[in-house]
C-alpha cells in the first residue's frame, strides 16, 4: 500500500510533532496551574480562543500579522489572567477539586456564549504565511511549520524560566508546598496570579498560531480541552515536561490515526487515549496518587 | 498454645525503592490488648493501612480468624469483624453524630438508630445527635469516630492513636470504653506513644522501627529491652513503666 | 429542613395542579410545561449521582441522547410510543453498566474529566454512522406514529415524579446515607463497611435510566432528532446549573431550581440562546463562590446549636 511508503511515514511524523507542539504549548500551561494551584481549568482552552480572536480582530481591522499580534495578544491575555485569578480564581484555591471544576466550568460557559454573542457561530481563520515548503517529496505546510516551532521555543522558555530564575523557583517551591513557601516569604497568592496569568498567556499563544491553520468558532474550545486533559493524564497531572512530552505523542497519534483512517476518528483519539490511560493506570501515567 | 485472632506473616510494603515495611509478623491474642509503639516513620500506620485494606500494595499474609484478608477491599475487612480509626480524625463532616453512627452498623442492622443513641449515651454526647460532624470539637470528633467503629461490633479493632489531640475527660472516657469492650471480649491493637496508657492496657507490646518488629513481649520485658528504652525516649515514663 | 407535612402537602399541591394542567392550560404552555418537566427529571437523575455522591458528571447528555436515538429508531419501526420510552431507558441502562464500571474506579477529578468528553464522542460515533442514525442529517419522524402533546405532557409528569420519588426514597434510605457518606470521605466511607463501588455504580445506573426515557419522550414530542440536537452541551449546562442553584444532593432542590431557571429563561431570554447560557454560567458561578448549598440551603437552618450539657466536653484539642 502506498500509504507504507517512508515519505508519507515521515511526512505525517513531521506533521504530528508540529500539531503536537502547539499541544504541548496549550497543555502545559494547564498542567502548570493545576501543579501549582491545585485547580482544574475547564475555561483553559477559552483563552486559546480568547487569544484566537484577539488576533483575528487585529488582523481584520488593523490588518496585524498574526506573528506581530502575538506582542500584543500574549500580554493583553496575561493582564486579563492576572486579573482574573485575583477576583475569581483565588476564591476556589485550597477548596475541594470539583468546586473549581465547577467554577472554572461556568467561566468556560460563560466565555463560550459570550464569543458566540460577539462573533456569531460561524468560523473564522487568518489566511497568512500559506502554502508549503517543499523538500524533495516532502511538504511542509509554512504556518505549521512556523507555529510548531515558536511553541517549542515558548515552551522551553517557560520551562527554562521555572527552572532557573528565582521567581520561577518560588512557583516550584509553592507547587511543591504552599505553607513551607509562606513561611520562606513568598507571596504565595502573587505567586498564583502570575503562574494563572502565565498559563492563560501560554494558551493564547497557541491560540494566536491556531489562527493560520485552522478554521475556528466560539465552540472550538470543546475539542481542544478534551486533548489537554488527555494529554495531562498521559504526561503526569501537575508535571510541566509530561504535558510537553504527552501534548507530542498525543499530534503524532492523531497524525497517524488521520492518515490511515478518517480525520474524525482523528478527533476521538485523544478521548480514547485518556480512556485507555485511565484504565490502565487510573490516577494517570506519572499521577499523583493523592489527588482526592 | 494462644488462641491467636489476627495473625500477620512476612508483611512487605514497598513505596518506590522505601521498604516502609521489612516482613512484620504480628500475633494478637483474642480478647488481648496490644500495643504497636515505636518512633514516627517506623511503619505503624503503615501496617495499620495493609491490615485494614486501605493500602493493598503489600505481600506477605494477614489471616483474621483463620481467613486471609491481605488485598482485600476495606469494607470486607470491615465487615470480616475488623475496624479501624484514623490518625486524623475522619468523621464525616456534613452527616450528623447519629448518621455517622448509622452508616456505620451493619447493612441490616434494625437496631442500628437504638444501638447509636445507646453509645452516644454512655459518652454523654446525646445531646449532639443532630449536631454535624464539622460543628464538632476535635476531640468529640474523635469520640465520635471511635464510636462509629463500634456499631458492626467488630471482633478486632485498631486504634491508631486515638487519644492525641483529646482532652484529659474524654481522654479518660476513651480508655473507659476500650477496658469495657476488652472485658466483653474485644480484642484491640492499640498504636500509642503515651507509655502510661502502653503500661497500663496493653497485655503485649511491640517496637516497630524502621519496617521492622525489634521487639515483643510483655510489656515489662519490652520496657527493659535497651531498644524500647531508647525509643520510649522519655524517662520519666519509663521508669514508671519498668517499676 | 422544611418540615415533612409542609414538603409533603407542597409536593401534593404540586402534583395536582401539575394533573389538571393540561386541562387548562393551552398548547403553548403545555409545551412549555412539557420541557420545564423534563428538566425537572434530568435534573435529579444529575443529582442522583453527582448531588448524592460528589461525582461531578459533565457527560450526562449523553444517555439523553441515547434514548432519543433509541426512540427514533424503533418508532418507524411500528414500536409503541411506550415500548420505546422503555427502551431508551434500557439503551441508557446498557451503556452506562460498563461505564460505570470503568469510570467509577477514578477518584473524583478523574472520573469528571473522563465523563466530559463523553458527549463529545457518543456524538461523533453517531454522526458517522450514517446507515443507522442518517449521520449529521438526523431522523424525523412522520407525525402519525407519535403520541400526543397531552401523551407526552404526561408522560414526561410521570417521568418527573418517579425521578423525584426516587431521589427522596434515596435520600431517606440505608443507601442514600452510605452515598453522602461516600461524598464526604469515600476513604472512611470504605472503612467502615460500605461498599463504595456498588453504591456508586447503582447511583449511576439509576441516574442514566432517567435521561434515557427522557430522551425518548422529547423526540416524540419533537418529531426530530440530529446529532447536534440529541448531544448538546446545552443539556449538560442545564442540568448542572439547576441542581447547583437549587441545592445539590436535596430533594427539593433541583425542582426549585429547575422551575426558576426554566421560568426565567422563558420570561427574559427564550429569544437569545447564547444570552441564557452565557447568563447560567454566571448563576454557577456566583452559586459555587457564594452559596454551596444553593437556595435550599437558605431554608435550611442549620443545627448549630450547641447544646449545653453538664458533662458535655467542649473543650478544642489541647494537643
Amino acid at each position: 500500500m502506498a500509504l507504507f511508503e517512508p515519505t508519507i511515514l515521515l511526512q505525517l511524523l513531521i506533521a504530528g510533532l508540529l500539531t503536537g507542539s502547539l499541544y504541548a504549548l496549550l497543555a502545559s500551561g494547564l498542567n502548570l496551574v493545576f501543579g501549582v494551584m491545585r485547580v482544574i481549568n475547564i475555561a483553559h482552552a477559552e483563552f486559546m480562543l480568547l487569544g484566537a480572536y484577539l488576533a483575528w480582530v487585529l488582523y481584520v481591522y488593523a490588518n496585524v500579522h498574526p506573528l506581530l499580534s502575538l506582542f500584543i495578544v500574549v500580554p493583553a491575555v496575561f493582564g486579563i489572567g492576572w486579573v482574573l485569578e485575583r477576583t475569581l480564581i483565588e476564591h476556589v484555591v485550597g477548596r475541594p477539586l470539583l468546586t473549581s471544576l465547577l467554577a472554572t466550568y461556568g467561566v468556560s460557559i460563560i466565555m463560550v456564549n459570550a464569543g458566540l454573542l460577539v462573533f456569531a457561530s460561524d468560523f473564522k481563520s487568518v489566511p497568512q504565511l500559506q502554502g508549503a515548503i517543499v523538500i524533495g517529496e516532502l511538504a511542509i505546510s509554512k504556518p505549521r511549520l512556523v507555529a510548531g516551532v515558536l511553541a517549542v521555543i515558548l515552551t522551553f522558555a517557560v520551562y527554562l524560566f521555572l527552572e532557573i530564575t528565582r521567581l520561577g523557583k518560588a512557583v516550584r517551591a509553592v507547587a511543591e508546598h504552599p505553607h513551607v513557601a509562606t513561611i520562606c516569604g513568598i507571596d504565595v497568592q502573587r505567586i498564583r496570579m502570575l503562574t494563572f496569568a502565565l498559563a492563560v498567556a501560554m494558551a493564547a499563544a497557541a491560540g494566536v498560531m491556531l489562527t493560520m491553520i485552522y478554521s475556528f468558532s466560539p465552540d472550538t474550545g470543546a475539542d481542544f480541552i478534551q486533548k489537554c486533559f488527555a494529554i495531562i493524564i498521559i504526561g503526569g497531572m501537575g508535571n510541566f515536561l509530561g504535558a510537553f512530552y504527552g501534548g507530542v505523542l498525543l499530534g503524532v497519534v492523531e497524525a497517524f490515526v488521520g492518515g490511515f483512517g478518517t480525520t474524525q476518528w482523528a478527533e476521538a483519539v485523544a478521548y480514547l487515549l485518556l480512556v485507555l490511560v485511565l484504565l490502565i493506570r487510573p490516577t494517570g501515567l506519572k499521577g499523583m496518587a493523592d489527588v482526592k | 498454645m494462644a488462641d491467636h485472632i489476627l495473625v500477620v506473616r512476612g508483611v512487605r510494603r514497598v513505596f518506590g525503592g522505601v521498604e516502609a515495611l521489612k516482613g512484620v509478623d504480628l500475633d494478637v491474642v483474642r480478647g488481648s490488648v496490644t500495643g504497636i509503639i515505636g518512633p514516627n516513620g517506623s511503619g505503624k500506620t503503615t501496617l495499620f493501612q495493609v491490615i485494614s485494606g486501605m493500602d493493598r500494595g503489600a505481600t506477605g499474609s494477614v489471616m483474621l480468624d483463620g481467613r486471609e484478608i491481605l488485598g482485600c477491599r476495606p469494607y470486607f475487612v470491615y465487615q470480616c469483624g475488623l475496624a479501624r480509626t484514623f490518625q486524623l480524625s475522619r468523621v464525616f463532616p456534613q452527616l450528623t453524630v447519629l448518621e455517622n453512627l448509622i452508616v456505620a452498623a451493619r447493612r441490616h442492622d434494625r437496631g442500628a438508630r437504638s444501638r447509636a443513641l445507646e453509645l452516644l449515651e454512655r459518652v454523654k454526647l446525646e445531646a449532639y445527635n443532630e449536631v454535624l460532624g464539622s460543628d464538632l470539637s476535635y476531640g468529640q470528633q474523635r469520640l465520635v469516630e471511635f464510636l462509629r467503629v463500634l456499631m458492626s461490633d467488630p471482633s478486632v479493632i485498631l486504634l491508631d492513636e486515638p487519644a492525641a489531640g483529646v482532652n484529659p475527660t474524654l481522654r479518660a472516657t476513651l480508655w473507659d470504653m476500650v477496658r469495657h469492650l476488652n472485658g466483653l471480649g474485644t480484642t484491640f491493637v492499640i498504636i500509642e506513644h503515651n507509655m502510661d496508657v502502653i503500661s497500663d492496657l496493653c497485655q503485649e507490646v511491640y517496637v516497630l522501627s524502621e519496617g521492622e518488629v525489634i521487639a515483643r513481649g510483655s510489656r515489662r520485658s519490652v520496657a527493659t529491652n535497651s531498644c524500647s528504652r531508647r525509643i520510649s525516649g522519655s524517662g520519666a515514663a519509663h521508669e514508671r513503666f519498668a517499676a | 429542613m422544611l418540615s415533612k407535612h409542609a414538603s409533603l402537602a407542597s409536593a401534593a399541591v404540586l402534583v395536582v395542579i401539575l394533573a389538571v394542567a393540561p386541562a387548562v392550560l393551552g398548547e403553548y404552555y403545555l409545551s412549555f410545561l412539557t420541557q420545564l418537566l423534563m428538566m425537572v427529571a434530568l435534573a435529579q437523575a444529575w443529582n442522583t449521582i453527582s448531588g448524592m455522591t460528589g461525582y461531578v458528571s459533565f457527560g450526562h447528555a449523553t444517555f439523553f441522547g441515547m434514548g432519543s436515538y433509541a426512540a427514533a429508531l424503533l418508532l418507524p419501526l411500528g414500536v409503541p410510543w411506550w415500548a420505546c420510552l422503555i427502551a431508551g431507558a434500557l439503551v441508557a441502562l446498557a451503556l452506562s453498566v460498563p461505564l460505570g464500571f470503568l469510570t467509577l474506579r477514578l477518584r473524583g477529578p478523574y472520573f469528571a474529566i473522563a465523563m466530559l468528553g463523553l458527549n463529545e464522542v457518543a456524538r461523533v460515533f453517531v454522526t458517522l454512522w450514517v446507515d443507522l442514525t442518517g449521520g449529521g442529517s438526523g431522523i424525523t419522524l412522520s407525525p402519525e406514529l407519535l403520541p400526543s402533546l397531552t401523551t407526552s405532557y404526561y408522560t414526561m409528569f410521570l417521568i418527573a415524579v418517579a425521578a423525584t420519588v426516587i431521589v427522596a426514597a434515596i435520600y431517606h434510605s440505608r443507601f442514600g446515607l452510605e452515598l453522602r457518606a461516600i461524598r464526604e470521605d469515600e476513604g472512611a466511607a470504605e472503612m467502615v463497611g460500605v461498599n463504595t463501588t456498588r453504591d456508586k455504580l447503582a447511583a449511576f445506573v439509576l441516574s442514566a435510566l432517567i435521561p434515557g426515557a427522557a430522551g425518548a419522550v422529547l423526540v416524540m414530542y419533537t418529531s426530530y432528532i440530529d446529532p447536534a440536537a440529541a448531544f448538546a452541551p446545552a443539556v449538560n449546562i442545564q442540568m448542572i446549573v439547576m441542581v447547583m442553584f437549587g441545592g445539590s444532593g436535596t430533594v427539593w432542590g433541583p425542582v426549585l431550581g429547575a422551575g426558576l431557571v426554566m421560568g426565567l429563561r422563558e420570561v427574559f431570554w427564550a429569544e437569545f440562546p447564547a444570552a441564557h447560557l452565557m447568563l447560567l454560567g454566571v448563576l454557577l458561578l456566583s452559586v459555587v463562590l457564594f452559596l454551596p448549598g444553593g437556595l435550599m440551603a437558605l431554608f435550611t437552618r442549620r443545627k448549630l446549636v450547641r447544646p449545653e450539657v453538664a458533662a458535655g466536653p467542649q473543650e478544642r484539642p489541647d494537643g
